[in-house]
């Protein structure tokens, strides 16, 4: 059963063609790697799963609900959406634990005992429980993005998006990052990545798609891809990631 | 030598005139927070729509913004009094002081507002967003809390304006503070000590609130520097 289903999805701004005529299905449990160079439209795409952005063409459906439709779909869909942004976005005027209890106890109304031993659980998980009650300055930019991951978590989503989650990061602070997304696409969570961490792609993707001037020109294997990659366009982008 | 009835001497002509004045002062400070009250409402409901994607209620908002920061208090204040009357609305010069003040200040809050809702960073906006969180509560949880440090500093700054600018309704023969120090400073010709306690009477306002504007100001400064 898919999870999301993207139909001939076109989005513009302005004179420029973002996304254009995109068509994508992504299965329960499924990890789909989005990758291209800059301009390609992939965040775009990815923002467009979410309502964040919405098509001018096409339709999106999540979890069997459009949310290219009815504004009072989009609502309900959010909720079973997750994004991490590539610049964490976490509330900066609230710590932690707030920024984690926020979503749960106003748009699920879950009680606040239980939305705390929730953020609890998944700050363990994270690894940042020490953390709890320090304020998003007070973070580095891997413990920040982990909070992020962890805010959208607390959730309970159905469908995880990582726009770009590790490209504002040091170095030294990717893998933690990438661990902690590898490890969620294991225990099975569906996952929708733009990165070009072709190491978190191996280890964890099941499909890669490959974007050029907002259309999709590949879909394949990681193993594929990043070996023998078909379209002379994918060729040179694999190429230039992995420095030859 | 001064008549016996408006007092002698600094302190003498101060302990006739000062329960007087405070009555004065007293109608100022009414008139204050009446128009701070409303004039502060009209802001935030403004300030909230035209921050948002309401397009269509933006552009009245707009002229309105136009019209009071582009005409002098004064004529704001005359037209409410004076010339509203040939289309059948008339005030009594306490409201018409009052309404005055608060559409004129609302304007000014309108934009200190607007200012610092549209200053907080998109990416929080959509992060609420995405979150499923409804305007409402995106509003009170994430961005206002954010806005208000940088609408606090400047909205303190206006709300000094704001209150100097009370003085005004003195030339609709209110009885607040100005008039009322007139008034007495006609009867004991003694203008030095009257407009000394007049002048003291706003600054005690006004000092603090000053203070109170560059401390926020100062904080904001070191907040920024900090994140």
């Amino acid at each position: 059963m898919s999870v999301v289903e993207i139909k001939n999805v076109t989005k513009s701004f302005g004179s420029l063609q973002a996304v254009v005529d995109v068509t994508l299905s992504v299965e329960k449990k499924e990890t789909v790697i989005i990758c291209g160079p800059s301009g390609a439209g992939k965040s775009t795409l990815l923002r467009c799963i979410n309502g964040l952005e919405r098509p001018r063409q096409g339709e999106v459906w999540v979890d069997n609900v459009e949310i290219t439709g009815d504004k009072a779909n989009l609502r309900e869909a959010r909720k079973e959406i997750g994004i991490v942004f590539q610049s964490f976005n976490l509330f900066p005027h609230m710590n932690v634990l707030n920024n984690l209890i926020l979503g749960p106890t106003k748009v699920r109304r879950v009680t606040k005992a239980d939305a705390i031993s929730k953020a609890r659980e998944l700050l363990e998980r994270m690894g940042l429980i020490e953390k709890i009650d320090a304020y998003p300055d007070e973070l580095s930019g891997g413990q920040a993005q982990r909070v992020a991951i962890a805010r959208a978590l607390a959730m309970d989503p159905k469908l995880m998006l990582f726009d770009e989650a590790t490209s504002a990061l040091d170095p030294e602070m990717i893998k933690d990052v990438l661990d902690v997304m590898a490890d969620l696409s294991n225990r099975g969570m569906t996952m929708i990545v733009v990165t070009h961490e072709m190491g978190f792609a191996k280890a964890a993707a099941n499909r890669v798609v490959f974007m050029v001037d907002g259309r999709i020109v590949e879909e394949a294997s990681p193993e594929v891809f990043f070996q023998s990659p078909q379209d002379p366009r994918s060729q040179h982008f694999v190429n230039q990631i992995i420095g030859i | 030598m001064e008549p016996s009835a408006y007092g002698s001497g600094f302190w003498g002509v101060s302990a006739k005139i000062l329960p007087i004045l405070l009555r004065g002062f007293a109608n100022t400070l009414s008139y204050y927070a009446w128009s701070l009250l409303i004039g502060l409402m009209i802001g935030a409901v403004l300030g909230l729509i035209s921050s948002s994607r309401l397009r269509v209620v933006r552009y009245p908002i707009i002229v309105y913004i136009y019209i009071m920061r582009g005409l002098p208090f004064l004529i704001i204040l005359f037209v409410i009094y004076h010339v509203l009357p040939y289309f059948g609305v008339t005030f009594s010069a306490t409201y018409a002081g009052i309404l005055a003040l608060s559409i004129h200040s609302g304007a000014y809050y309108t934009e200190i507002i607007r200012g610092g809702i549209e200053s907080i960073h998109t990416s929080q906006r959509e992060a609420a967003i995405a979150l499923g969180l409804s305007y409402f509560h995106r509003m009170l949880y994430v961005i206002v809390p954010q806005a208000m440090r940088l609408i606090l500093p400047p909205l303190a700054g206006q709300m000094v304006l704001h209150f100097k600018d009370t003085a005004v309704l003195s030339l609709i023969a209110v009885p607040d503070v100005t008039t009322v120090g007139r008034q007495v400073m006609q009867a004991n010709r003694q203008p030095f000590i009257v407009f000394g306690w007049v002048a003291a009477f706003y600054a005690a306002i006004c000092y603090p609130m000053l203070k109170l504007a560059l401390l926020l100001e100062n904080r904001l400064k070191h907040s920024q520097v900090r994140s």
